[in-house]
């Protein structure tokens, strides 16, 4: 008998009946070692005014999220919490703390119970309808846009399925007569709304009328059910699609656990003092034999594609074609001989006391990344165009360059603190360094022109004292940790990790004062 | 006699307008978007102000808003200009408590009144700027004197780059030099200089000095930068000692109630100038009774981390422009947990003590009647 281990998700879908579709429904994705299960939270009759009203959430959401531990029964967010009961209890499990996917399938109950209030000359009143559902959809995504800021979710809102294409069907359950096309109509109007106002908001949007919808609106004969649901086998095709949009949006994937983990490494609540001036300037921090050694022992270089996403770290998408990031960037690895000399130089160095001032504590190399960017003259897109990169609270990037970079070469450039308005390129020797916030200023690698440009570029966590100041380089495509206080760690990592994970159970309880 | 309801002008209010509505949404103040300020990516925000001011300026930060900031010496060589304690805002002004500090402040930035701050040496034999003696400390009144010079050109750069200025009033309570008039972020004589009753005096702000001041400081922001818009907030830290007669809580409630009214005074202007000035209610977040326990530290005077969350949930939501309105979440936690006491009932009728229990009784009312 085989048996293969594989790395489990749960997808919590929230909404009326036509969630119930979900139920019992899992996915795989075997090249990617990962499964998905679906996991239900039915509530009869569920409306998208019945999720908030006046402020509060729906009991029966709220005893869900509680049940499943996303959020505490104060209302606040699981990973926030200060219970070292709690923390310990979660933590035993093995698995760190990780943004929790909800889809939520609202929305099909009102739309049917509008069609029932609607007067005869309403039926044609297009201004009428698209101005109701305007009010309706703003508030069903305003609401679960606060969700997701209140309790950290990774939030999905799913497309209302389509009425049935029967009419006689239709009438008999809604006892009202409706024009096939005229429904249809409707139903994709506020689809369509709903599509747009989740654009607006930033927040996930799972289509499924492209196959659902028949060219009337109605529903497709292929998944006509019972008149009002459609067959249950759809879901299985908008989990893939969710697990998509997850694992194509996680480049800056992280939980609220980076809020009391910086609570507890920044003590002084004041912003660091890399934060305040944003980039420092270039020093060069290793010698012709040291740019030598960590040239060789760069490894595995390709396009920034991530081919082994994992649920503790952030990534890149794991798809070459991507539109986002073009071929021109590749990431590579960094051997054992790099890291320990990265270690010497960058953490038990002068440059390691550098960095410990500037970011107001010890810290740990969690990710070091060559980057090779090679020449083009096209404009810079993805990481080579302007952008702050959403890092958590604790998480500051550093900057190698391992050839002599120049101006138009493809040096680090950004926009400084003080406001004024010409952006400034860093250009250095090779073994110049640099250390950044990059949530503080507007920055980009800049295009190189002629030459190809080598670097390692670093993920830097701020951390307490308890914690161990390593060198790790995880696979390609890997940014960083989701959890900070418990992440896997590979086998590239100095000093080599005795367990390949990052866990300190102090940290989850901290010790008391001694009276 | 019957009592009449239906008419109350308040039935059809939002929540908000009722202080039990709000106390059942978790703290929220159930805020909307500003409709003079809002804040973008292409915003550059300055700010000043009293110690809750740095906290503002970290949530800008943290936010993908552009926050200015600036080393702000003459040398940075700390022989020569060193750094006493760490840069908290968008230059090194230090904590500007009052808005005689801030009105003095940008006359000397606009050249309108040039008074140099009174210069006094430390115990390590360094000179302080007693405008700003806990910032830097220098080797010399002349490094002093340059730095100085240079700081207020720079409040000027910035607030010409800036396209948002914050300002946290923080205090009334103050002390003057009597021969300059200069005021002093904290009394002579307590970790600078000497205090000599014959130089120095006591001021207590009236509502009618700091509506002035703040008015004539807005005007000659604007001076500097039209275009800029400016967050009045108003600082909830109490007063660590005060020097009036009365109690440190009386003088505390004292101060804050004339700078609140001094801010109301002020946006009550209805002229063009005051069209991108805004109030921020940071304080009666923080003090709002249904949370203000867990609002405050233990000591009572620093704000928790959940009080600073709250404010800058409530901050994102009126001022970062962006997306579609959010609102503040809570949960009705008697669904799970029994041990949380219900709320009383509400009364059945008029109650002849508190007149403004009617407003709430009339609310009800008409509720059931809906």
């Amino acid at each position: 008998m085989n048996i293969h281990t594989v790395s489990p998700k749960t997808i919590h879908v929230i909404g009326d009946s036509h969630a119930l579709a979900f139920k019992h429904k899992s996915i795989s994705l075997p090249d990617l070692g990962m499964i998905f299960s679906a996991n239900v939270s039915y509530i009869r009759g569920l409306q998208p005014d019945t999720i908030l009203p006046n402020g509060k959430l729906n009991s029966g959401i709220a005893q869900f999220l509680i049940n499943e531990g996303l959020i505490s029964s104060d209302g606040r967010p699981a990973a926030l919490t200060n219970d070292p009961a709690i923390l310990s209890e979660h933590y035993a499990t093995g698995e760190c703390f990780q943004t929790e996917l909800v889809v939520f399938n609202v929305g099909e109950i009102y739309v049917r119970k509008y069609l029932g209030t609607l007067s005869a000359d309403d039926l044609s009143n297009d201004d009428k309808i698209e101005s109701d559902f305007r009010s309706v959809i703003e508030t069903y995504v305003g609401n679960i846009s606060g969700m997701r800021r209140a309790f950290g979710l990774r939030v999905c809102i799913h497309e209302l399925t389509p009425p049935t294409a029967d009419d006689e069907v239709f009438k008999s359950v809604n006892k009202i007569a409706f024009p096939r096309k005229r429904r249809g109509e409707v139903y994709k109007l506020f689809n369509a709304l709903l599509a747009q106002y989740t654009a607006k908001a930033g927040v996930n949007f799972c289509h499924s009328n492209d196959y659902l919808a028949d060219e009337t609106g109605c529903l497709n004969a292929d998944y006509e059910f019972d008149g009002v649901h459609a067959d249950p086998k759809y879901s299985l095709i908008s989990m893939a699609r969710v697990v998509k949009i997850w694992l194509y949006s996680r480049t800056s994937d992280s939980t609220l656990r980076y809020n009391t983990w910086n609570a507890l490494v920044n003590k002084s609540k004041l912003p660091a003092k890399i934060s305040q001036i944003g980039v420092t300037e270039p020093v060069l921090a290793v010698d012709d034999a040291q740019i030598k050694r960590l040239r060789n022992a760069v490894r595995d270089l390709d396009y920034f594609i991530c081919t082994r996403p994992n649920h503790d770290w952030g990534h890149a998408p794991p798809d070459k074609d991507f539109p986002k990031f073009k071929d021109v960037i590749k990431y590579g690895s960094i051997g054992p001989d790099g890291l320990e000399l990265l270690h010497e130089v960058l953490v038990t160095g002068s440059i390691g006391d550098s960095i410990r001032s500037l970011i107001g504590s010890k810290f740990a190399i969690i990710n070091v990344r060559p980057v090779e960017s090679t020449p083009h003259d096209g404009d810079g897109v993805g990481q080579q165009a302007f952008h702050r990169d959403n890092c958590p609270p604790s998480i500051f990037r550093g900057l190698l360059y391992l050839v002599d970079v120049e101006g138009n070469e493809g040096g680090f450039e950004y926009k400084p603190v003080d406001g004024s308005d010409d952006p400034v390129q860093v250009v250095g020797k090779a073994g110049s360094w640099i250390l950044f916030d990059a949530n503080a200023v507007d920055h980009r690698a800049s295009p190189p022109r002629t030459k190809t440009r080598l670097a390692l570029d670093f993920i830097i966590l701020a951390i307490p004292d308890e914690a161990d100041e390593i060198v790790h380089c995880a696979d390609r495509g890997i940014i960083w940790p989701v959890d900070p206080y418990m992440f896997s760690l590979g086998d590239l990592c100095y000093p080599p990790s005795k367990t390949g994970k990052w866990f300190f159970p102090s940290l989850i309880s901290p010790k008391k004062d001694a009276p | 006699m019957t009592s009449s309801y239906h008419t109350c002008p308040y039935n059809d209010l939002p929540d908000r307008a009722f202080f039990k509505k709000v106390g059942e949404r978790n703290g929220d103040l159930s805020i909307v978007p500003d409709e003079r300020v809002s804040l973008g990516p292409d915003d550059k925000v300055v700010s000043a102000g009293s110690c809750f001011a740095a906290r503002i300026a970290n949530f800008i930060r943290s936010s993908g808003l552009t926050y200015l900031f600036d080393d702000d010496r003459v040398v940075s060589d700390n022989d020569l200009v060193r750094e006493e304690s760490d840069a908290i805002f968008s230059l090194r002004y230090g904590n500007i408590y009052t808005t005689r500090h801030l009105l003095q402040l940008l006359q000397r930035v606009v050249g309108e009144e040039i008074i140099e701050p009174p210069v006094v040496v430390d115990g390590a034999g360094r000179y302080r700027n007693l405008s700003r003696p806990s910032v830097l400390s220098y080797d010399s009144v002349e490094t002093l004197r340059s730095d100085d010079t240079a700081h207020i050109e720079n409040i000027k750069t910035f607030i010409e780059r800036a396209t948002v200025f914050t300002f946290t009033l923080g205090l009334t309570e103050q002390w003057i030099d009597k021969e300059s008039g200069i005021t002093f972020p904290s009394a002579p004589g307590c970790g600078f200089g000497e205090y000599d009753e014959s130089k120095h005096v006591f001021h207590n702000s009236t509502v009618e000095e700091v509506t002035a001041e703040l008015r004539e400081s807005i005007d000659l922001l604007q001076r500097i930068n039209p275009e800029l818009s400016i967050i009045l907030t108003l600082s909830p830290v109490p007063l660590v000692a005060t020097y009036t007669s009365v109690s440190a809580v009386e003088a505390t409630f004292y101060s804050k109630s004339i700078l609140r009214q001094a801010i109301s005074n002020v946006l009550s202007d209805s002229s063009d100038t005051m069209a991108s000035v805004t109030y921020f209610p940071s304080y009666e977040i923080i003090m709002n009774p249904y949370c203000i326990k867990e609002n405050f530290a233990a000591d009572m005077r620093t704000i928790s981390e959940m009080g600073v969350d709250r404010v800058m949930d409530h901050f994102r939501r009126r001022f970062v422009r962006g997306g579609i309105d959010e609102p503040a979440i809570s949960i009705d936690f008697a669904v799970d947990s029994p041990l949380v006491e219900q709320e009383p009932g509400p009364p059945s009728g008029v109650d002849p003590v508190c007149e403004e229990e009617n407003i709430w009784n009339a609310y009800l009312n008409k509720k059931e009647a809906d």
